[in-house]
Parts: structure tokens; sequence; C-alpha cells
């Protein structure tokens, strides 16, 4: 059996001059909400991805199940952007129809053909339960789609923001606008904890659409997280609405609530730090977060300073 | 050896009558002996293979965690006896064959290639329209994988054939359906919602649920089939084939195994193909009976081996895993510096092996000294993944991910700010942003952004805008990269790798850290070139390649991997709670004593099997009812599986407890839960305020608050 040595060699690169730790400052032509998120989450992981990129990103079951639901609905709503107009029968006939199509075309980007049909039935269910509650919410306040997968363009002084909004709809009889986005996967337990995620920094999206909306000359009521995940229950987006003082006491259950102008602003004021750190001051090493979400990062195994993996939480 | 009469006079010295018993029973039968934590079990069984090995039989000792195959052997030296050694199973097995032994996981993977044509969809009964896709389970292909070999080895060792399975699937589906009394059954306060709600489905829902359920039935039936003609018995073949067994139970015809409650099939199988049915010779020592095993004599031990005296207990709750790992290491750096207890005497013992690794770290930076004890996944350890990244990239440079890491180790220590540059395109206009790619185009988009480390990193295409220090280092690197590789092919694996870890500094690196961290290091460093000795012995034609990929094999499988390093009697022992049988220590630190740590989190399979009811699949996938089939939630009220499962915790927390000599320290982390479906361990015991056990939680609130 091979043993180590006890006195090692010093090594080839002993007696080298070190390669300096000093602040860079990184050239990004442009930022997004998902990218500080990622920021937010862990730095190392934003260095990785987006200032090295030096690895293909195929992304999980979860993220193809997501952007062929993402598709099916874009070309959904370019038919149907008065909801309140349509046949409800017609409507789930088209949605499913189009998620048929989209999974049975998309089908060979899966793992195993399994999860691209079974992901398929999932989609159909899910389906209905939206279409409902599409039809619900129109019926009680008409609206129109004025714009779906719409990219928005931002400049926060001098710092170019680029996203994609899933839906945006105006309503017909306030002309207040409320930005839908889709959520495949876990999101926030109600609106509280959500806004606690945007005080917190941990959360851009909001922010940036709402920021991106206003410049555009949109007045921007509400943001409505529609969590389509779950094909047993009934669709129940996570709505927060956008007021100038928030009441003094919050339901932190409750799937809706508010988030202030002011925090929204604040927010505002943490992107543009960010990139001025990023781009501007400079940061000498880019560390890892304190909760990092290692488990689907593709960089993990590049990642020197990354904590153990945690024990199993369920026995197996 | 010691002399006959002094080994008869000292045999039966202080056991009690159980152990006598156990001692003094005929050698050639197949013997149980059952008892707790502390019942003297590792005793009897010492003092029962110096009776055999005083009378000239063949011994053969097995068992299973490391610690307690450990501490038998110690026990059985202790006796006088220093040439019985205390084997693993899959060692024995590897012995046996003097060729690679199936093991599980070669199974495992065998079995993965059976179930490929169902996840593709290539059954022609998918085709024909005859099988529905919506198998209960079959959502989550990986878990229903394991599941489905889980079960299977079950039903193998169990000796239920694919066609017997089957029939009884049909057979308990009749049992079931129709007869069961559901709606009574709902009324049940204890209910959950969601039980409820499972329970409470129409008929059409329920014919439904129990068409899956046969079709369920049919697909397992397939691939039970169809790994039996995979593997063709040959897990077995090691012990079976020629002559073998029979030549092993001549030199070897008693048979001792410790722990044997925690057998797998293979372990029991392996046994039956050496000793026959009845396991004749063989004695079974654990907590409970092993699964299908039926002793010719069976004694149960009651008796306290250690004595009735409890060690002084401290309990200990903190907000948060650092806390709880920060109050662990002061404690142990207070009790060896004030106590004097040696720090060889001291344990961190968690539910898994991953739950220590808070306390790792904090003894990391204290420079305490410590070591894992059993099992452990090496190949998510960094200093292995230093040198397998460093090694690996002269062999794979086109893996950014190893490359990237081979950067970053401590010997070539290159910025974020020289890795940024090294990401970057050499020259010639950036790639436009938000350019309207179709698929094929992006996908060369992606292949070029991939390709530029490796590019930059080999042909140095970017070395001019590096620091001095960045591209001296890069230029030697690249230099070493095809040396290395040559050596990968010429030299075996372990004498590579330690060839790499030397050449490139990493070594005396490690040897510039605190003791612990660097002990630890060397310990792992040794682990690792056990492991490329033993693939090498079982692929001798393999390259470092192979072995790579075995490596991330296994790290992606969270495989546990023993070892048989010497303890050190200097550092605090961390091992997992499964592994501290037949262990002792003056002072134990049981950590995570709470919900979805210790105990972990119930979770049931995607599906049971159950000679009487057949079939019972978990996933509900018809839209009525809960998320559970009917059925599922009927079995695990009647046969109580959460109860029993959180009562088996309970008991292996209790053996955890049980290795303290002197003093016990019971620790938990984060917020209680109500306990109402899993205990609260750590809870229960603040609860009871039992005299001699001290709660220092209350003192060390208020420290955080302050802070």
């Amino acid at each position: 059996m091979e043993t180590l040595p006890d006195r090692p060699s010093a090594g080839l690169f002993a007696q080298l001059p070190a390669d300096q730790q000093e602040p860079f400052a990184a050239s990004r032509p442009y930022f997004s909400a998902s990218q500080l998120n990622t920021f937010a989450n862990c730095p190392r992981q934003y260095f990785f991805r987006y200032l090295c990129g030096a690895v293909e990103d195929d992304g999980t079951y979860f993220t193809r199940y997501g952007t062929l639901v993402h598709r099916a609905l874009e070309r959904f709503h370019e038919e149907y952007r008065r909801p309140h107009e349509g046949d409800p029968v017609t409507m789930e006939q088209r949605l499913l129809t189009l998620i048929d199509d989209v999974f049975r075309a998309n089908a060979k980007e899966f793992t195993w053909a399994v999860q691209a049909e079974l992901g398929r039935i999932k989609a159909r269910k899910v389906a209905r339960h939206y279409v409902r509650w599409l039809v619900a919410r129109a019926r009680r306040e008409p609206f129109e789609t004025v714009a779906i997968e719409g990219r928005q363009l931002l400049d926060l002084e001098g710092f170019s923001f680029v996203g994609y909004i899933d839906r945006l709809d105006r309503s017909l009889q306030s002309g207040e606008i409320t930005i839908i986005d889709y959520k495949t996967g876990n999101v926030a337990e109600s609106a509280y904890a959500y806004r606690e995620k945007v005080r917190a920094g941990a959360d851009f999206q909001l922010p940036f659409y709402y920021w991106a909306r206003r410049a555009q000359g949109d007045r921007v009521a509400s943001l409505a997280l529609v969590q389509l995940k779950d094909p047993r229950l009934p669709v129940e987006p996570l709505e927060v609405r956008i007021v100038a003082e928030a009441p003094a006491h919050a339901d932190v259950r409750s799937k809706l609530g508010v988030v202030t102008e002011s925090e929204l602003e604040r927010s505002r004021s943490a992107m543009i730090d960010l990139c001025e750190r990023i781009t501007k001051t400079g940061i000498t090493r880019y560390d890892v977060g304190d909760d990092p979400p290692c488990d689907y990062c593709v960089y993990a195994g590049a990642c020197r300073e990354r904590p153990a993996p945690g024990a199993a939480e369920f026995a197996r | 050896m010691r002399a006959g009469s002094d080994l008869r006079d000292t045999l039966l010295d202080g056991l009690d009558d159980g152990q006598r018993a156990a001692v003094q029973a005929p050698l050639d039968i197949a013997l149980c002996v059952i008892g707790g934590t502390g019942s003297g079990k590792t005793e009897a069984l010492a003092r029962r293979v110096v009776r055999a090995v005083s009378a000239s039989v063949g011994v053969l000792v097995l068992g299973h965690g490391d610690a307690a195959r450990l501490r038998l052997a110690a026990r059985i030296r202790e006796l006088g006896i220093s040439d019985v050694r205390v084997e693993r199973f899959d060692e024995l097995a590897r012995r046996l064959g003097g060729r690679p032994s199936l093991a599980r996981l070669e199974v495992k993977r065998r079995f993965e290639r059976c179930i490929e044509p169902l996840f593709a969809l290539a059954w022609p009964e998918f085709e024909r329209g005859d099988l529905d896709v919506e198998i209960p389970g079959l959502a989550w292909p990986e878990r229903f994988r394991d599941d489905a070999f889980e079960l299977i080895l079950k039903l193998r060792e169990a000796g239920i054939t694919p066609d017997q399975f089957l029939e009884g699937a049909h057979r308990g589906a009749e049992a079931f359906y129709g007869r069961a009394n559901l709606a009574e059954l709902a009324r049940d306060d204890r209910l959950t919602d969601r039980q409820r709600a499972s329970l409470l489905v129409d008929e059409t829902t329920l014919a439904s649920q129990r068409r899956r359920e046969l079709e369920l039935a049919e697909v397992l039936t397939r691939l039970y089939r169809s790994l039996l003609a995979e593997i063709g018995g040959e897990e077995l073949a090691a012990a079976a084939h020629g002559d073998a067994a029979e030549e092993h139970r001549r030199a070897h015809p008693f048979c001792v195994v410790d722990d044997a409650h925690a057998c797998r099939p293979w372990d029991l199988a392996l046994l039956r193909a050496l000793y026959g049915n009845d396991l004749r010779g063989v004695t079974l020592a654990g907590q409970r009976l092993a699964a299908g095993v039926a002793a010719t004599m069976e004694i149960r031990l009651s008796g306290s081996y250690r004595g009735a005296r409890r060690p002084s207990t401290t309990l200990f709750r903190a907000p948060d895993a650092a806390a709880e790992a920060r109050f662990v290491a002061e404690e142990i750096v207070r009790l060896a510096t004030e106590r004097n207890i040696p720090l060889g005497e001291i344990a961190v013992i968690a539910r898994e092996p991953r739950g220590t690794a808070a306390v790792e770290r904090e003894f990391a930076a204290r420079d305490v000294p410590f070591q894992h004890l059993g099992s452990t996944s090496l190949f998510d350890d960094p200093i292995v993944l230093d040198v397998l990244s460093l090694a690996g990239a002269a062999w794979e440079p086109r893996n950014a991910v190893r490359l990237l890491r081979a950067l970053q180790t401590p010997p070539i220590a290159l910025s974020d700010k020289t890795l940024h540059r090294l990401c970057a395109p050499p020259s010639g206009p950036q790639a436009p942003l938000f350019e309207e790619v179709g698929e094929a185009e992006r996908v060369v988009k992606r292949g070029e952004v991939r390709d530029t480390l490796t590019r930059n990193v080999l042909e140095g295409s970017v070395d001019e805008k590096l620091s001095d220090g960045a591209r001296l280092r890069l230029e030697t690197f690249r230099a070493a990269l095809p040396r290395w590789r040559t050596q990968g092919e010429r030299l075996p694996l372990a004498e590579f790798l330690v060839h790499v870890a030397d050449e490139s500094g990493l070594l005396a690196w490690l040897d510039t850290l605190p003791a612990a961290r660097r002990r630890h290091g060397r310990r792992q460093l040794r682990r690792l070139l056990m492991q490329a000795h033993d693939f090498t012995v079982e692929h001798p034609h393999a390259t470092f390649g192979d072995f790579l990929a075995e490596a991330d094999d296994l790290a992606a499988r969270n495989v546990e991997l023993p070892h048989d390093l010497p303890l050190d009697h200097d550092a605090v022992a961390l091992l997992a709670a499964e592994e501290s049988y037949g262990h002792e220590f003056e002072v134990v630190f049981a950590v995570g004593a709470h919900a979805r740590s210790f105990p972990r989190y119930f979770s049931p399979p995607s599906f049971y099997y159950s000679p009487q009811y057949g079939v019972i699949a978990r996933e509900n996938v018809d839209d009525g009812g809960g998320p559970d089939t009917a059925k599922f939630v009927w079995y695990s009220v009647k046969q109580r599986l959460a109860e029993k499962y959180y009562a088996r915790e309970r008991s292996l927390f209790n053996a955890v407890l049980a290795r303290a000599r002197s003093l016990l320290y019971v620790t938990a982390y984060g917020k209680a839960t109500r306990a109402v479906r899993n205990p609260e361990f750590l809870e229960e015991m603040r609860a009871a305020r039992e005299e001699g056990v001290r709660d220092v939680t209350q003192g060390f609130e208020a420290t955080w608050r302050a802070l």
C-alpha cells in the first residue's frame, strides 16, 4: 500500500511569487434580478456563474418543467388577452393542447422520457386549476393582458438591467397594472414572508419589475406570484400590493400582503450598490453565502469553501 | 494463547447467567444472542470466540460498524487471542471469491440499467397502451428506482420469487378493496386532515387506485425478473461458486457475527451460502433477531453489564447549529484541560456522519484533534477533492469544474481576479449579449464558453494579462500537466496520487496547518489511497479516468465508505449513531437531538409489500382523495408504521446515551417542534427534570441575548 511521505517536498509553486489577492472590477454590460438574487444567496455562486461562466448548466427537471409551462402559457395568453371574454371550456381545452404540444416537442430535453410524459400530465392538471382561477379573476375584475414575456430594460444610474415579465395585466376598470409571475417551484409561504425577503435584500425580482414598469410610465399596483406546482391544489397566488404605508399589523400567514414604496426604493438603492461594488469598487474575493444553495449548483465541485453537505432530514 | 486450564477457569468469570449460557452453548448450532445496549453481548461473544479457538475450532468473526469491530477485536486480544481478525462482510466476499465480489453498489448499478427502459418508456406495453404511465411513485424516478431496488432485495432475501410476489399482490388487493372499512377509520381523531382526505375517496377513485396498484405490481415484478436475469445469482458467486464455500466451511466451522441486526440481505445470503440455510455453526449477536433467521437456540441477555450507575448528564439547547457546535467544542476543551480527560475518551455522536460537520469545524478552529470512526463519505472531502482536481486536470483538462478547483488549491492559489481573466475569451469582439439565437447556435456558444478556461490555461492565451505571480504559477502548472498525465498512465493509481499531492506542494501545505487539521487531512488522504488501491485490485485494467468517474459516482450517491485506519487515542471520536455499538467513552456528546436530525423525519417509501395485503402504493395519482392512496393510509395506521419507526429511532438514541461511562451531554439546536408526530428527544429529557440531570440552556440564553 502506497503511503504518504513524512517529509513532503516544498512543491513546484513554493518559490514562486504569490498571485496577489486584490479587488477587481468586472465588466458587466447588464444585470438582472435573478443575478442579484444569486449574489444575495451566495456571492461565490454569482462569481462562478456570471463572472466565470466556465460550465454549461443544463438545469434540472424542475427548471425544464417550468420553462415548458411558461412557454405554453405564453402562447395561451397570446390568444386570450381578455380572458373574461373567452369561453372557459374552450380556453381550458386550448391550454391543454398547448401543453401537450410543448411537452411532446421538447421531450428530449428531459433526462428520461417518463419525466416528460408525467410532467405533461402534471401540467395538464395544473392547467385546469389555472384556467378556473384565471376565469374567476377576470370575471371579478376584467383585465387585459398588455404584455407577455415582455423584455424589460431598465437603467438604474447607469447600470443596465434586463429581465422578462411573464405577463402584465391592466385592469379595465382602474387601469392599474398587475405584474404576473409564474412560479413552478417554491415561493415564500406568505406575502409577509416575501416582503421580508425584499426588505432583507434577498429578492430583487419585484423591485426590478416595479422600477422597470414605472420607468415605462405604468401605474404598478401589485405583483402576483402564481404558483403552478401542485396539481392537487387550486391556484392561489401570493399577491402583494404596492402601498405608500404598510398597515400597523400584518397577517403573517396571508397570501395577500403589501410592500411599501419606500421598501422598493431601498431595494433599488441596494441594487445600485451591488452593481457598483461589482463593476466599479471591485471585490477581492467573492465569499460563500451564509446558507448557500449548493445542492443544485453546478460549481459545487469547484468551490473550495462550500460548507460540508448537511445531514439528511428525512429517513430513507 | 493461554493454557487450557487457566482459560476454563477464567472464561466464565464475572459473567451473568445469560452470558454464561451464551459462552457455553454448543458451537455447531445456529445461536442468536439478543440483548440491548450494555447487556454484555460483546463480552459474551469475545469469550465464546476464545472458547472456540482454545478448542482448536477455526473461527470466522464478522462485524459491521468499524468501531464495533475494532472494539470486539481488541477485547478478543485482551483475552489472549491475537490471531483472530474481525472482518467486514464485503472483505469476506472478496477474499472468498478471489475475484471482485459483486457488491451491493454494483448490483444497484445493474438494477439502474434494468430500469432504464421503463424510464425511457421503451416497454412495448406503453406503445400498445396496455400500461398507464401514471404508475404510483414514478413521478420521482430516482426515488422510485431506489425504493424498487430496496423492495426487490427484501423480496429476494425473504425467498419470495417474482411470481409469488405478483400472486401476493393480487391476493392482497382482493383482501383489501371492498373489505376494509375506510369510513370508520377516517373517524379516528388522531388522523391528520391529509390522511382523512386520502381515506374518504369515492368508489371510482378506489377502483382506479386498485388498478394502478396491480399495474405497479406488474412493473415491479418485471423489474425483479430483469434484475435476476442481469445478475444471475452472481452476487453470491464469490461464496458459492466452486469449492470456495466448502473449503471455507472446513477451515472455519464456527462463525460469530456481531451486531447481526445490521445485517443486510446480502450478508445473510452470504452466510447461508457458506453455512447452509440453517446457519449451522453461526452465532448471531444483536439487539434483535436478524430478519428471516430461525435460530436453533436463542439467548436473551437482560443484565446490565456496565452496572447501574448513570453518567452525570448535561442538557443544552442552542439557537442554531453553530452555537451548538461551539458549546460542544468549548466543553470538550474545558474537560480536557480542567479535568484532564484524554481526548480519546471523548466522543461526539450524531444520527449520521454528516451530523458532526459543524462540530468538526469548531474543532479545526480550536486545533482539537478529531477522527471519524466508522464509515463516512470520502469523495466530498475538501482535501480529497483537491488532490483529485490536480490529478484530474492532467487527465481531463476539459472538465472546467475540476480545473477551476485545481487553480484554487492552496499551492497554486490563483486569485478571483485571475480566475475571472482566465474564463474570459482571449481576444476579439465580445459576443453580443441579447442576441436571439437559435438552439443550434446556442449550443455552439455554450461550448465555446466551456472551452475558454481550458484553452486559456493550456495555451496561455491570456498570460500577458495576468500578474507576474499568476503567470508564473500558471506556466508551472501548464508544464506539470503533461508530465502528470504520463505518470498517470504509467504509475499505479495510489502512487500517482501521492506523486501529484507531493509535487504540487499540497502535502507541504497540509503540513503547515494546525495539528488537528493536518492530522485529519492526512487520514483522509490515506483513506483515498486505500480506495485507489482497492479500485486497482478490483479493476486491474482501469485508468485514472475510470477512478475519477467512480469517485464522482460515489460522491453523487453519498456512499459512506468503511475504512480500517487505527484509532488514535489522543483525538476526539466523531461517529454516527449506528457506528457507536460496541464502543464506550468516558464522555459522550449526543448532538442534534432534535426532530429532523435525531430522529430524522419519517419518510415512507413509494410502496410497501405485505404477503397479506399485497402491494401498498403510496402516491395517489388520481384526482380524488388526498395525496396518498387510501390503502397506504389504512396500512400505515393499522401497522403503526410511523410509531414503529420512531420507536426504533428512540432505541438507537438510548443506545447512543449508553455509550457514556461518566459524563453525558445531550444537545440540540433550533426551536423545538410541538412533537405531535415526531419526538423531540432533548425536550423530553428537559421536561423530565430527573435528578442529577443538569439543564444549562437557560444560562446560555442570557449570554446570547447579551450578544
